[in-house]
């Protein structure tokens, strides 16, 4: 806890926010680069057209959310499992990135459907899911903003992540009955594989995108959390100042 | 501790909550008025139609359900909380499930007494006749409750200690709950059409099962939900 | 389809626009809270001395 208060002066916090800023340019820089590469070496799909180049960003986006997802699941269990509070911080990481992708993932499913299916919208197993992820995840963020206790906010964000987690899976199995019962539209196209080369290196440069959000949320949570410690700390120390 | 002395403790908690809410009576109308009240505004929602009013009756009834009773799951908590009860209820010896298995019954009793109240409203103002299987229609409903109830005795015990705890609880609450929501709805909508496409009994099932899995995964984690 | 390029260009848009504007986003909350944390040992070595 407040050992680090030494280490977290001024200097090296300052050179560590500089370094970050120059992998955040360079990590953006590097999805730039492996969208133009995708996007210029894919041939207009037979059925959809240069639309298939929206694929480079929400199959990644999907893709990416899905592991923030599981991140959160498994620092909320090991939070719960061994009470560190860098497993708490690193899934509320995770989860508001995850909140990020999705809500981005919603807006480019719907911005693809539109032209292809005609439809903004659709109750598809998939769709569906992704919208309750999302709705978790919001729910997980607020119930962090509401609780100001660090411990408490920890142990309940961690159950409420927890059981967000098993609720995804169900809802997506549900949904998907409800859907194959009423049976309307089936999922789009497979992928070409001549495409699949542009949509990996866009997951990964995704994925890179997301541990640097991830990383770089979780160490800002850190600094939050060391001043509130210092914080308590100051306050402590002023009130009974006879002792100091 | 066996589990004899535990399930005594589960009913006095149950008792306690219950001889609260009788002596006040207050929740318990306001909250079936709530109920009452969806109804009358999704009727006026969904137009005087009768066949789109019977087609949507299983739906509206459930929202109102849904939304009169999440207004009763944080009072179970409130009433602990402004007597500083809730400090002593968790000093008493004993597994912390008992009080989730407490609250959970005294709420499903409430969501109970709130039904008896609702449901008959919905059918008369939806216009529904009742099919000769409603017995397996009674059955749904406790089931759905069951499941409602389950997850709202859990996500409460957070919200009602959390600053804007009306907000929160239906914020946490309602994405948790679309299985069964949609389950419930299914298969009521199911029955009450005298289920033509057999499909009811797949809900069913799907239902208990969405219970099951709900209440379990709650009683493991409302020790860490209460303890702090 | 020519037709078919608002939605493309939509698309990356929004993307860039999302994922940059969250990353502006973690920096200023970074700032916050170094901003937070030098108050912090501010007054912590002022209310020692």
């Amino acid at each position: 806890m407040g050992v680090s208060t030494a280490d977290l002066s001024m200097a090296p916090a300052a050179r560590a926010r500089s370094r970050g800023t120059a992998v955040g340019i360079g990590v953006f820089a590097l999805l730039a680069l492996t969208q133009w590469y995708a996007i210029s070496i894919s041939v207009p799909d037979r059925d959809m057209g240069h639309l298939q180049k929206i694929m480079y960003v929400h199959v990644p986006a999907a893709w990416n959310m899905m592991i923030a997802y599981f991140v959160v699941a498994i620092f909320s269990l090991r939070y719960l499992w061994k009470g560190q509070e860098r497993d708490d911080l690193l899934a509320a990481a995770a989860a508001e990135s995850g909140a990020v992708l999705t809500g981005l993932l919603l807006v480019l499913g719907m911005i693809w459907a539109k032209p292809t299916w005609g439809i903004w919208w659709t109750w598809d197993a998939r769709l569906t899911s992704s919208a309750v992820l999302f709705f978790m995840y919001v729910g997980y963020l607020i119930l962090r903003a509401f609780v100001d206790d660090p411990d408490r906010r920890a142990q309940w964000s961690a159950a409420v992540g927890l059981l967000g987690a098993l609720n995804v899976p169900i809802v997506y199995m549900s949904v998907r009955w409800w859907r194959t019962l009423h049976q309307v539209q089936s999922s789009p196209s497979t992928i070409d594989p001549s495409y699949t080369i542009g949509l990996r290196i866009n997951a990964i440069a995704f994925l890179i995108v997301l541990i640097y959000f991830i990383r770089h949320r979780y160490d800002t949570a850190k600094m939050e959390r060391a001043a509130d410690v210092l914080h308590e700390r100051a306050a402590l120390s002023s009130r009974g100042g006879i002792n100091a | 501790m066996t589990w004899r002395e535990e399930w005594r403790r589960v009913w006095a908690i149950v008792w306690k909550d219950l001889t609260t809410e009788r002596r006040s009576k207050a929740g318990v109308n306001a909250v079936a008025f709530m109920g009452v009240l969806v109804l009358v505004l999704f009727g006026f929602a969904l137009g005087p139609d009768t066949e789109a009013l019977r087609r949507a009756a299983a739906g509206a009834l459930w929202l109102a359900i849904l939304f009169a009773g999440v207004l009763a799951f944080n009072r179970s908590y409130q009433l602990e909380l402004d007597g500083g009860a809730l400090e002593s209820l968790l000093l008493y010896p004993g597994a912390r499930w008992g009080i989730y298995v407490g609250k959970l019954i005294a709420n499903f009793v409430f969501v109970l007494i709130v039904e008896v109240v609702v449901v008959p409203v919905a059918l008369v103002l939806y216009q529904v006749t009742l099919p000769p299987a409603w017995p397996a229609l009674v059955g749904v409903t406790v089931m759905g409750t069951i499941g409602f109830v389950t997850l709202g005795t859990f996500y409460s015990a957070m919200s009602s200690r959390s600053r804007a705890r009306e907000v929160l609880l239906p914020l946490l609450l309602f994405p948790m709950l679309i299985p069964v929501l949609l389950a419930s709805v299914e298969a009521s909508t199911g029955l009450l059409a005298g289920d033509p496409m057999r499909e009811a009994g797949a809900w069913v099932r799907l239902l208990g099962a969405f219970d099951i899995i709900f209440l379990v995964a709650s009683l493991l984690a409302f020790e860490y939900v209460i303890e702090v | 389809m020519p037709d078919n390029m608002p939605f493309i260009i939509a698309a990356f848009g929004v993307t860039w626009a999302v994922l940059l504007g969250y990353a502006w986003r973690l920096h200023r909350v970074r700032a916050e809270a170094e901003r937070r944390l030098r108050e912090a040992t501010n007054e912590l070595s002022g209310g020692r001395t």
